[in-house]
């Protein structure tokens, strides 16, 4: 960790003293009442209310850039914009993950050992897998007509496809989800610090595993693996390790449920997907751009002003990239779920050098898991009137899921 | 002038207009090749990897050295060759002119 980085609060409430008044909102990323109310709608309300960029007091104090090409031209410049720390509010422990808390040129050269099992080709073989996954875990409510789709399929199909892509024990899912799930939730820093430590200690005790007994799995592939000619150290890969386990097992299970969440309410929809599946990219696209999980953060690295925000070394500044979705500057009538929607742009899985390595993987698991969802279930709705349970924050997510359909008889179709 | 030949994987020949100041990524995105990965790229920043061409050996002498980054990602292609580049790290320049390129496998 870089100590000049950690700077204490003392010092960051001074620089916030000369922050133009006129950019201050008060805004509580994890307990304002129109984020409790819609996450993504929440978020969008402050484009009509809020400066461009603009500065809350809450949470440590942190700035937040609210259009698509302010995000893209902060999220891409790694010389004034660091992710040395990027917890709101601010850690400063020591903890790090590699290579999401590096600054390029370091981050690229472990960037690359995890590209080459991340990449395209690599994802691509997959599909038969993912396959497997979505009927497995359909044939488990299928026949029920209803679930509550959050756990058991929304986090249970991307956390079981990457639990068994890591060689992580599958029987100990609910384990791992409520760690991940206590990590995301309004915590103190110090009982989030508590949390990474037993992350790291999951992870430490995955590759002690996997030496002992090598597998065809991600975990023993990374013991093999060397950055610069020499093996991965054991600090490196306990690092990588914590990065993919609170990728792995949250972030495309919340955009898994927003999107069904959404389809839900659209038998239209689900007509036209069941017709035209070639229009699954862009539905999932189009999914992606709507409901955003991560509000995506850094720290100052060097002073810098855009439109008027002087940001000071070691201020903390957050791309909700939900609010670059629903740009209706970049995206006309933001609001509108649009398939056909020319000129589409998000930065759902932000951009530029961290560019969220999982992307192909997460595009590949919506695309399969609607489709195979679509097969089995065919028209389904909300069940109830519940109030939405979202739960703000870094990583947005949908708690609960009510769903019901027309159960096929009794005995769930096989594939 | 300004004009790059870009063999795609089909065999076939596509002549591309560059212009300074952009990357040759960019010229070839413009130009309807989307065979680079247009959806999943980093948005150019040297960290997918996805965007990988081949110049031929003479049109890859003129070209500036990739920088450290660069080579990492390189590292992970499959069919690197001695004219391996990311498109996104090559910015367009006179240097370019005429070169020739063509499309990495994607694999």
């Amino acid at each position: 960790m870089d100590k000049a980085l950690a700077q204490p609060a003392a010092a960051q409430a001074q620089a916030a003293n000369d922050i133009d008044e006129a950019l201050i909102v008060d805004w509580d990323i994890y307990t304002e009442p129109k984020l409790l109310e819609d996450v993504h709608l929440g978020w969008h309300a402050l484009h009509d209310t809020a400066p461009d960029i603009f500065w809350t007091p809450r949470n440590g104090g942190h700035w937040v850039v609210m259009r698509y090409e302010d995000q893209v031209q902060v999220l891409k410049d790694a010389e004034h914009f660091s992710s040395r720390e990027l917890h709101i509010p601010p850690m400063f422990n020591g903890n790090v993950m590699i290579p999401l808390n590096l600054d390029p040129p370091e981050h690229t050269r472990y960037r690359a050992v995890l590209m080459r099992y991340f990449g395209p080709a690599a994802i691509n073989r997959m599909e038969p897998k993912l396959v497997a996954w979505a009927h497995r875990l359909i044939d488990r409510v299928a026949a029920d007509g209803a679930c509550d789709f959050t756990e058991i399929l929304g986090a249970g199909f991307p956390v079981s496809v990457f639990m068994e892509l890591m060689g992580m024990p599958l029987d100990r899912f609910e384990e791992f989800r409520g760690i991940v799930l206590e990590y995301f939730s309004n915590i103190t820093p110090e009982r989030r610090g508590q949390v990474q430590e037993r992350i790291f200690a999951v992870m430490r005790e995955l590759f002690d595993e996997k030496r002992r007994h090598p597998a065809d799995d991600l975990a023993s592939a990374l013991l093999g693996e060397e950055v610069r000619g020499r093996p991965l150290t054991q600090e490196e890969l306990e690092s990588m390790g914590f990065l993919l386990f609170l990728g792995g097992l949250d972030t495309v299970a919340n955009a898994l449920t927003f999107s069904i969440r959404n389809l839900a309410g659209r038998p239209d929809l689900q007509q036209r997907l069941i017709a035209e599946p070639e229009k699954l990219p862009d539905y999932v696209e189009e999914s992606l751009r709507r409901f955003a999980v991560v509000n995506q953060t850094r720290i100052v690295k060097k002073d810098t002003v855009i439109k008027g925000a002087a940001f000071r070394e070691g201020q903390m500044v957050m791309c909700p990239l939900t609010a670059a979705g629903l740009d209706p500057r970049r995206n006309p009538q933001p609001e509108t779920f649009d398939i056909d929607r020319a000129d589409r742009g998000h930065i759902t899985f932000s951009i530029g050098a961290h560019t969220c390595i999982g992307n192909m993987l997460a595009r590949l698991e919506m695309r399969v898991f609607t489709r195979v969802w679509l097969e089995r279930i065919g028209a389904f709705a909300l069940a109830g009137a519940d109030r939405p349970a979202w739960r703000p924050g870094l990583v947005m997510a949908l708690e609960h899921l009510r769903l019901q359909w027309k159960a096929p008889g009794n005995a769930p179709a096989q594939a | 002038m300004a004009k790059l030949m870009v063999t795609l994987r089909s065999g076939e020949c596509r002549e591309v207009e560059w212009r300074e100041g952009v990357s040759v990524k960019d010229v070839i995105l413009d130009a309807g090749i989307f065979e680079i990965n247009g959806i999943t790229n980093c948005g150019g920043c040297c960290s997918c990897g996805t965007c990988h061409v081949i110049f031929e050996p003479e049109s890859a002498a003129r070209l500036p050295a990739p920088e450290e980054g660069e080579l990492d990602l390189l590292d992970i292609v499959p069919d690197r060759q001695g004219g391996s580049r990311l498109a996104c790290q090559v910015p367009c320049s006179q240097a370019l002119e005429g070169a020739r390129l063509r499309i990495g496998s994607g694999e």
